[in-house]
């Protein structure tokens, strides 16, 4: 409720609530309230749950299988009305074992076709964490099923696969039903190059010609910014042969696009709360929580004044 | 003043070894037995500005980090500037077997950072001339102004030396030396070895910061090749230094985690002034700074910079890489109160990181070995 009500303060549209964890409580009775005020303060909601391979390292084993994990997530995103689901199938560390993560996620989700279906909900994989690139993704959706899969196209995650975000969006574009938009600083390093998540307009990503694209490929997806700041550059040590192990596949065209990002980009130069490894002080973490609100709410303006996105702050 | 800006084809400009040959052998022979001695280790109290402490509280502190020394780099440093406070600070500082290198600011009447408050620069030299004498300190350090000064520099340069000139009976009679500092941008080593000796080497040295010659296209090894005779006293900071779109970008960071060959830095401070105190100045949380040397306007400031002096900082540059460690960045100017909190927090750590990577990976200081 909380967050709804952030939302509508902020003359938005839409919201995710990727996590169950977002809500109060899962009885339905209280999901029901939920619908009810987003219904009030018109905002329409996107839900989401973690990560659905059982194979992956992030996967929760408390969630049981990926097959309940996936009907709870869906039950949940009807019940507060809904469209979409948004899921994972894992991170950077499932890409030496990538193929059989990608059979696997594929199976859980044709096990819950007919529940997606019939509940209207389309489930949206994210390209999340470094697990996958845009081409891995559109051909994980068209195997599980089109009709019901999609993409949850996340803008950021992109650096960790040494994909420029922009193929990322003409890949998966025509796939979207929901996203995580933020923007990244890349540069070159001696070892490769780095990246650095920032606010919307902080970074390197054309976002003028990525929004001018988004309304060609998928102008009805809500664009959900999901602004991460505070870490610190990470090094994509493409120089070095070993990173390449885990991506076998990639086109040199779709990877000079990265080059060409990076040799473009210089790193980001404003300030910046960054959090170190592990537990961070008090005084740290009270700074990081005042930066998240800081960031996301420029970053929302960015979005609203610069590039044009937004309905409701129009008036 | 022309005679302190270096013409086409001045001594300014020898070489590097033939520089090392004729000016460190002096300062070697000088210097041979100290070789094997440590140099002492302090911190600059500006290190750690955010936490508002005075005089007793920054000399506990440094005894606590079993320190050799300290920079109370200006006035306010001090509780109090009456006689009968800096007698304490002065007892209280030997009792904590803490030397005290003592400060001021900007001693240039033209320069934009000058303080009109002060009324002459030879009043306030001498004010901080009084301050230093009376806690025992034998260096004062100041600084001429900073990179906004550039376009004017060799007037800036000029009522520099005229402010240190008109104060030299008086240093030499307290026994004090006053250590201009290379301070944010405003100087190149060259033009600073040019100052000392217009004003006089034998009251007049160097407060060599290893951070500022970032900001003037130099790579910090040069500054002290050039300035390592010199040198009183220190700010010793480490550089993240890499290239840019523009030309190339710096940022300061703690000890250990930049670009400057610290170890190489060390060893040859050892051989030119070892009885320098090493005064770490670590100022972390301000963002990169661009250095947009590719831009032909850039160099209007820096007319006389031999080639090969910035090919070091090339060198530099095209081997370095920004930093790319946790550090809570925000800026000289105004805060919130978390962010505020944080940066205090900050300026502590990246200090006493810092230190011990000069004690354990440098092997600076004396009194943190017994």
């Amino acid at each position: 409720m909380q967050l709804l009500d952030y939302a509508a303060s902020l003359q938005l549209d839409t919201i995710q609530l990727s996590g169950l964890g977002d809500y109060e409580s899962l009885e339905p009775a209280h999901l029901a309230k939920v619908k009810d005020h987003a219904a009030r303060v018109e905002i329409a909601i996107d839900a989401g749950i973690g990560c659905i391979c059982p194979l992956s390292k992030g996967w929760n084993p408390r969630e049981g299988n990926a097959t309940d994990y996936l009907l709870k997530g869906l039950r949940v995103a009807h019940a507060v009305g809904a469209p979409s689901m948004r899921c994972y199938l894992g991170g950077g560390a499932d890409r030496p074992n990538l193929e059989r993560c990608m059979e696997v996620t594929i199976q859980a989700l044709r096990s819950v076709r007919a529940q997606a279906l019939d509940l209207g909900v389309r489930i949206a994989i994210e390209n999340h964490s470094g697990d996958t690139q845009a081409r891995e993704v559109k051909a994980l959706i068209e195997e599980a099923g089109k009709d019901f899969v999609g993409s949850c196209l996340d803008s950021g995650n992109p650096m960790w696969v040494v994909e420029d975000p922009l193929v990322t969006l003409e890949t998966l574009g025509p796939y979207v039903v929901t996203t995580h938009i933020r923007d990244s600083a890349v540069c070159e390093h001696p070892r490769g190059a780095t990246a650095q998540w920032v606010a919307l307009g902080d970074g390197s990503v054309n976002f003028h010609r990525f929004v001018g694209l988004y309304r060609k490929v998928c102008p009805n997806a809500g664009m959900q910014l999901e602004i991460i700041t505070g870490r610190p550059p990470a090094v994509l040590p493409y120089l070095e042969p070993d990173f390449w192990k885990v991506f076998p596949h990639m086109p040199a065209w779709e990877f000079a696009r990265f080059v060409e990002l990076a040799k473009s980009g210089h790193p980001y130069m404003g300030p910046m709360v960054i959090g170190g490894p592990g537990e961070q002080s008090p005084a740290i973490k009270a700074a990081l929580k005042e930066q998240e609100r800081t960031d996301l709410e420029r970053s929302l303006e960015y979005a609203k004044k610069v590039l044009g996105v937004g309905v409701r702050w129009r008036g | 003043m022309r005679a302190y800006l270096p013409r086409r084809d001045t001594k300014v400009q020898m070489l590097r070894r033939t520089f090392l040959q004729s000016t460190s052998a002096a300062a070697l022979a000088a210097v041979a037995n100290a070789q094997s001695e440590s140099i002492p280790l302090g911190f600059d109290s500006f290190s750690i500005r955010d936490l508002g402490w005075k005089d007793i509280r920054l000399i506990d502190y440094a005894a606590r980090l079993k320190l050799d020394t300290i920079q109370l780099s200006s006035l306010n440093d001090y509780e109090s500037l009456e006689p009968a406070h800096l007698a304490k600070v002065k007892d209280h500082a030997e009792r904590a077997g803490i030397a005290i290198d003592a400060g001021i600011y900007t001693i240039c009447e033209a320069s934009t950072s000058w303080n009109p408050k002060e009324g002459s620069a030879t009043a306030y030299l001498h004010k901080g001339l009084g301050v230093a004498k009376a806690v025992g300190s034998r260096v004062l350090r100041c600084a001429m102004g900073t990179r906004a000064d550039r376009p004017h520099l060799e007037h800036c340069m000029e009522m520099t030396v005229k402010a240190l000139q008109s104060v030299r009976s008086e240093a030499l009679d307290l026994g004090i030396r006053i250590a201009v500092e290379n301070h944010a941008g405003d100087m190149q080593a060259r033009e600073m070895k040019m100052l000392i000796e217009a004003a006089g080497k034998d009251f007049v040295g160097s407060c060599l910061d290893a951070g500022n010659p970032l900001w003037a296209i130099e790579d910090p090894l040069l500054t002290l090749e050039t300035l390592g005779p010199y040198v009183v006293t220190t700010h010793i900071r480490d550089t993240a230094v890499f290239e840019h779109p523009r030309g190339a970008a710096v940022q300061w960071v703690a000890l250990g985690d930049g670009s400057v060959d610290l170890r190489r830095f060390v060893e040859l401070y050892k051989k030119l002034c070892p009885n320098a105190a090493m005064q770490l100045e670590i100022i972390t949380g301000i963002p990169p700074d661009v250095v947009p040397y590719l831009e032909p306007r850039f160099w209007k400031v820096f007319p006389h910079t031999p080639a090969w002096e910035f090919a070091r900082f090339l060198q530099l540059a095209k081997s370095g890489h920004p930093y790319i460690g946790p550090m809570v960045i925000a800026g000289w100017g105004a805060k919130s109160a978390a962010v505020e909190t944080a940066f205090q927090e900050q300026q502590k750590m990246d200090l006493e990181r810092s230190l011990e990577y000069a004690k354990k990976v440098l092997s600076v200081g004396v009194r943190w070995r017994s």
